[in-house]
């Protein structure tokens, strides 16, 4: 089966692992991602302004790519990039006025009224190959890999873009149960890491990343997985601050949920790229004897 | 000094272009503090959620403007999707920084960042930022 | 509208037993009118009577309650009709014609004194309303001490899962509640009522009823069969008297032809009905198929013959060495009614060339010689086609036997496979290798010696009649394996020969009988088993011969046949997993694969009283009442009937009163909130402070039973709260989380109490003055803000909140967190409602005549309204409006008929 895919700007750089990892993941389990063509940036974050149309149109435009391509869905990979191409078709689906705008400002070639659906692969994952699928096409269980996973915000809030329950969500945890590991729940699995204010005010994000890696730790995890590329830079790139600043802190792997689905699918790691991850998650994997 | 309220602040253009921009009736919040008790960035904040939507209500922006509160904000949502009101306070907070913003006052600007940390941090990082928090 | 024709029925209905029911009736009664009090539950009293102390006053509800309802339960005027709903209502204001459902309790309450002999012996613990979970209740209680009737109630929920999963209807949940309190003979006393085969079904079935079993949806299903054959194997270890034979009450003799489980378990049911039976057998020994078709290693002989020992011990005559030639003969020397259950027992062909090779053999021969204590011998290379059980079987065997290299030839994928899937685990263990997708097309001999097996590879095509995958060949894929023995085991058919021309048979080559009564074509003649249905488990045989006593025993009495089957059971549908830890399922101890090499002894070994227990105690217990009937034994006045049914019941009233008050909302609609034993509901609190309650009164968290010294009262949780569905105040919680609060304080001294809060909101009289002397005198603090989230830290609750007064954020590390959650209408009332057709509110609420003006008056004249089910509202409250509901009926009763019209009209 083929599916239009939207990678998104993040994705062909620092989350590098992401992309390939998934793709090649997804083909050992049956679904070829197809990168939708003249694709350009999501935006990145949805404007929440009532009088802020302009900032709908890059998500919008992406969004009649894949029309326009025959397609009537599009899956992603980056959490933001779910959100936004999210929001903004259900913008377009339930704002008739805001739709008409968007449509006569672009003059675009098709108009688009909201005939694509948006999915993070996590969906395609539970809902189109199944937990169960997965596991009998495992052929590295992950076994004995404490992991806590780790949603973020841009898949769960708002409720209407929500991929699972917003408060106490499962989709990870069930896909980590299916790869032969051990899912560990801490309190902050939802808690938002402290996103783009990373870029302004670095000193917070480090010590919001302390509070969310050192709370997986209490919790008896020995690793994160997650889904969002900037969740990853914050949580594990900014790791070198953290062991600076907080004597008792010393590390934590943080994975993608596509490299952990690669190792477990017996693909070579090469794809999960994990030297753009800080602190050599894979020895983990090692040191578990998960892979040799 | 006493804060003078009187009908001509609470109907001010304030608060009028906060209502219009962010779509939410800020008097629908009846100041439980649900949203500060949750927020991830409130440990960083001068004054609460909760604080700017009542000073919000009482039309009161100048004590909104020298709060740094709206630009800690990371648009979780958390606030909004478990406000017992139904506030969008994420909204809320976007459609203030967007007064200051649509003034060309920026919060961070692209020159005041190290060079090294641009590099190093993710398109992810600097787009959402840039579009956050500058004009 | 003109006068009512006739009189007034000047009699009132109050529906609700709480304390405004209660006062509305005793008013009433007392007023000289009769008074029927309606209430859903076994005992009145209502949420009050769970209170510990109440505001303001620190009254004890128990003690100022107790007799009130006594004087209910005496009163000459009121009939108390509790454990019973109001199922319809018609007429109007003055005649209303109601009827009323009475709920079994399955109890004979003018019997019952209330001793508790019944509840003691109960082993089913399940929820208690009253505690409200804090602590479990028997499946037989009464729900408190003082309840109005003192009398006991079994709480039924329908048939468990694992009983509906069982073609013989065995009991599964009653054995495994017995075998949770060690009562192990007692136990296999409930397998016993059904059938006599705990052993053998223990150890061989392919138990469907763990498929089913509702703890598979937690983390593992139970053991059910393992626990059977554990209390089979206890009483086969402590050894057993013989068993006093069945007194022959009838006349009529019965035929059973063929000794296996079909057979057997026919002439168990009938034998228990008083018929002289008699089993005819063709081998010398006993059993069929359970004897000669199954290893020793997986079902020993001497459990066999134990449980075929008792079928006899009962009186059922076993003539061995005796086969019948024809049924129809059995009439002429005196039997009134026959069975057949001769099995299928004829191995299948494969249909390829080479097969009569010698070397090659059929799977039940070879099965049989072995377990006759024949000496079978075999090559070295053995291959065996087919993978039902006789296959594995056959192959273990082989491998037993000292075969080298074992091969099972499968045609499909091994998910396909019909033997057991732990049978084939174990096959391949013991070094038996699995060659799916393949099937063979002919044998190949040299010199009349066979040498080899040439197969071809198959794939897997659309599903066929039976659902599965059709394999496929692969042209030109043909392969060829090396061997010395071919074992043949791809199933067998009814060997017909001997049959009398009279018993029709189906297209499938067996006997024909009817699929629910299993009568053949012959008069007088049933058959059931693999006879009937073709190959399948031993617990469809055993089903197939209870039914066929049972129509044997309708036969003889001259009765309908039909009438009743199948037996419609009521699964129990949804079952409660709130609380449920999850706990692994107890795994079977296994013979160490060094020693079952050339060795037949038993593989399983079976599970310790310990691991019995413990596995026992996963048990959900989905029916409720397990109908091991220990109670029925018990009880001495023999008040408990498990049989009896619910009644139902007319009454002409000319008014009703509505007092069927409130329910909390559940914590876990509280998404944010992580659910824990330690995060409570106001009335869950109530309990653990109650010194009547299950802690005595002692302030103890349920987690750990530890005191708790930091405590969180959170209000208006889930109320003023549109985004839950409750935008209104629940006006009670900011009193009784403070009374809470002071309770406590009382209770641990050194203990520190807050209170988070929105507005206080203690309009009572004398409330204000509590509040201030909880702050003052106790410390109680208030801080102004919701909370955010709650989540377990080790031994703590963490709860985020803010104080809104200082602009802070607040995080309290809590033992323990209540929650102040809101009041709703009592949802199991919304039914009631619509029955009565008053109106309600969008939140279920009944809406006033008029919300200022008339406040007891429904939407409906001559329907009164009383208490929380109009609105949340505290007791004096409540009781001030069952007063008022009540003047409104004693208004109408003393009216004149043509008055009437006033009531209608206003």
């Amino acid at each position: 089966m083929d599916l239009s895919y939207y990678p998104g700007c993040t994705l062909k750089t620092a989350a590098k692992g992401l992309e390939d990892s998934a793709i090649a993941s997804m083909n050992a389990l049956g679904i070829r991602l197809v990168e939708i063509e003249r694709w350009n940036c999501c935006g990145t974050v949805y404007s929440l302004a009532e009088d802020d149309l302009a900032h709908h149109l890059a998500p919008v435009r992406n969004l009649i790519r894949v029309k326009e391509q025959g397609s009537d869905r599009v899956v992603t990979l980056c959490s933001f990039c779910y959100h936004t191409l999210k929001r903004a078709n259900l913008l377009v689906r339930n704002d008739g006025e805001k739709r008409k705008t968007l449509n006569d400002f672009m003059e675009e070639e098709v108009d688009y009224n909201g005939e694509v659906e948006v999915l993070h692969l996590l969906e395609v994952l539970r809902d189109e190959v199944g937990w169960e699928a997965i596991t009998e096409k495992v052929k590295v269980p992950l076994q004995g890999l404490k992991v806590a996973p780790y949603y973020g915000c841009t898949l769960l809030r708002p409720q209407d873009v929500a991929i699972d329950e917003v408060e106490r969500p499962t989709i990870l945890h069930q896909m980590m149960k299916s790869l032969g590991a051990e899912a560990v729940d801490f309190p902050y699995a939802t808690e938002c890491c402290g996103s783009f204010q990373i870029v302004g005010n670095p000193d917070f994000i480090n010590q919001r990343a302390w509070e969310i890696l050192s709370s997986a730790i209490r919790c008896g995890a020995e690793a994160i997985v997650l889904t969002c590329p900037l969740c990853h830079f914050n949580l594990s790139q900014r790791q070198p601050e953290l062991v600076k600043r907080y004597s008792d802190f010393q590390g934590m792997p943080v994975f993608y949920f596509t490299q952990l689905l690669a190792i477990a699918l017996g693909i070579d790691p090469e794809v999960c790229h994990f030297e753009l991850s800080y602190g050599d998650p894979f020895s983990l994997l090692k040191s578990r004897k998960v892979v040799s | 000094m006493r804060i003078q309220i009187s009908s001509r602040t609470l109907q001010s253009d304030f608060v009028k272009k906060v209502t219009e921009i962010s779509g939410q009736d800020l008097l629908a919040c009846n100041q439980c503090g649900k949203c500060s008790a949750g927020c991830p960035m409130c440990f960083a904040m001068d004054l609460l959620p909760n604080q700017i939507i009542r000073l919000a209500q009482l039309g009161l922006e100048e004590d909104i403007a020298a709060s740094k509160t709206v630009w800690l904000c990371a648009s979780c949502l958390t606030c909004t999707v478990r406000c017992p009101r139904g506030v969008d306070l994420g909204r809320v907070m976007e459609a203030i920084r967007l007064i200051t913003l649509r003034k060309n006052i920026d919060y961070v600007g692209a020159a005041k960042i190290p060079k090294d940390t641009i590099s190093e941090l993710p398109q992810i990082a600097l787009v959402s930022s840039f579009r956050k928090h500058t004009a | 509208m003109g006068s009512i024709d006739g009189s007034i029925a000047r009699k009132a209905l109050i529906i609700g037993g709480g304390v405004a029911g209660i006062q509305a009736s005793l008013d009433i009664a007392d007023a000289g009118y009769e008074v029927i009090l309606v209430e859903r539950t076994p005992s009145i009293g209502g949420h009050m009577l769970q209170y510990s102390e109440v505001f303001p006053t620190l009254d004890c509800p128990q003690c100022i309650m107790t007799p009130k309802m006594v004087e209910v339960g005496q009163h000459p005027n009121i009939r108390l009709l509790t454990y019973s709903e109001v199922e319809s209502v018609s007429g109007k204001v003055g005649n209303f014609n109601v009827r009323i459902r009475r709920k079994t309790p399955y109890v004979e309450w003018d019997k019952c004194t209330g001793c508790g002999e019944c509840a003691a012996v109960c082993p089913v613990e399940v929820y208690s309303e009253y505690e409200r979970g804090v602590t479990a209740q028997k499946a037989i209680y009464k729900p408190f001490g003082q309840a109005v009737p003192a009398v006991f109630t079994v709480e039924k929920r329908g048939y468990s899962p694992c009983r509906v999963a069982c073609p013989a209807g065995v009991n599964a949940q009653g054995y495994i509640a017995l075998i949770s309190q060690g009562k192990f003979p007692e136990a296999l006393e409930v397998v016993r009522r059904t059938m006599p085969f705990a052993g053998v079904i223990g150890r061989v079935c392919t138990h469907r009823c763990e498929t089913e079993c509702e703890r598979g949806t937690v983390d593992e299903p139970m053991a059910i069969r393992t626990l059977k054959r554990f209390i089979a194997d206890y009483e086969l270890k402590a050894g057993r008297e013989k068993v006093t034979p069945v007194e022959k009450t009838r006349q009529e003799k019965v035929a059973v032809v063929g000794s296996g489980p079909a057979g057997l378990a026919c002439a168990y049911d009938l034998i228990r009905k008083g018929y002289p039976v008699t089993v005819f057998e063709a081998m010398p020994v006993a059993g069929g198929l359970l004897r000669y078709g199954i290893p020793e290693y997986r079902l020993p002989k001497n459990v066999l013959d134990n449980e075929i020992d008792y079928v006899q011990e009962l009186g059922v005559e076993v003539r061995t060495n005796s086969r019948v030639e024809d049924p129809g003969k059995l009439f002429a020397e005196g039997y009134k009614a026959v069975f057949l259950g001769t099995g299928a027992g004829m191995s299948q062909k494969m249909n390829i060339p080479g097969e009569d090779t010698p070397g090659v053999i059929h799977a039940l021969d070879f099965l049989k010689q072995v377990n006759s204590g024949d000496k079978a011998s075999l090559g070295r290379r053995v291959v065996v086609i087919g993978g039902g059980n006789a296959a594995v079987d056959a192959a273990r065997v082989a491998k037993r036997l000292g075969a080298d290299e074992v091969t099972i030839v499968y045609r499909r994928s091994r998910d396909e496979m019909p033997a057991v899937a732990e049978e084939v685990d174990e096959a391949e263990k013991e070094g038996v290798r699995l060659h799916i997708l393949a099937a063979p097309t002919q044998v190949l001999s040299q010199g009349g010696k066979l040498t080899g097996i040439e197969c071809l590879r198959m794939e897997l095509g659309e599903p066929d009649a039976s659902g599965r995958r059709r394999p496929i060949p692969v042209k030109g894929s043909e392969f060829i394996l090396d061997v010395d023995n071919v074992i043949i085991a791809i199933g067998q058919v009814v060997d017909k020969a001997g049959l009398p021309e009279e018993l029709a048979c189906t297209e499938r080559g067996t006997l024909s009988a009817d699929p629910v009564t299993f009568e053949t074509s012959m008069a007088g003649v049933f058959a059931g088993g693999d006879m009937v249905s073709g190959p399948a488990d031993v617990i469809r045989a055993i089903a197939a011969g209870k039914e066929a006593a049972e129509s044997i025993d309708r036969y003889l009495n001259g009765a309908d046949l039909c009438e009743g089957r199948p037996r419609q059971l009521n699964k129990v549908e949804e079952v409660s997993k709130e609380g449920v830890l999850p706990r692994s399922r107890a795994a079977m101890p296994m013979l160490d694969l060094k020693q079952r090499e050339r060795s037949f002894a038993e593989v399983e070994l079976g599970l310790d009283e310990k691991t019995a227990i413990e596995e026992a105690k996963r048990c959900l217990n989905c029916a409720g009442c397990c109908e091991c009937f220990s109670c029925e034994v018990a009880c001495e006045r023999k008040a408990i009937n498990h049989e009896l049914a619910d009644r139902y019941e007319e009454v002409e009233v000319g008014a009703i009163v509505v007092a069927t008050g409130f329910e909390l909302t559940p914590v876990k609609a509280i998404s944010e909130f992580e659910p824990d034993l330690d995060i409570l509901d106001g009335i869950q609190f109530e309990r653990i402070l109650c010194p009547g309650g299950p802690t005595a009164g002692v302030v103890l968290r349920p987690s750990d039973a530890k005191e708790p010294k930091e405590v969180a009262f959170i209000s208006c949780v889930g109320s003023r709260d549109p985004e839950h569905g409750v935008p209104y105040c629940s006006r009670v919680c900011c009193m009784y989380l403070v009374k809470q609060a002071m309770l406590y304080k009382h209770a641990v001294p050194d203990g520190q109490a807050y209170i988070f809060y929105m507005d206080i909101r203690t309009t009572g009289k004398g409330y204000e003055e509590f509040v201030q002397r909880a702050v003052e005198e106790d410390g109680v603090l208030y801080l102004r803000g919701r909370v955010s989230k709650i989540f377990r830290d080790g031994d703590k609750l963490k709860v985020w909140g803010a104080d809104t007064l200082t602009g802070k954020r607040i995080e309290l590390s809590c033992d323990l967190v209540v929650l102040g959650m809101a009041m709703v209408p009592d949802p199991a009332a919304r039914e009631l409602m619509r029955i009565l057709g008053i109106n309600t509110d969008m939140h279920g609420f009944i809406t006033e005549a008029h919300p200022k003006l008339r406040p007891l008056e429904s939407s409906v004249p001559g329907i009164y309204i009383a208490g929380t089910a109009q609105g949340p509202k505290d007791i004096p409250d409540s009781v001030a409006q069952g007063s008022g509901a009540a003047s409104k009926v004693l208004a109408l009763f003393s009216q004149q008929e043509p008055v009437l019209e006033k009531a209608e009209k206003r």
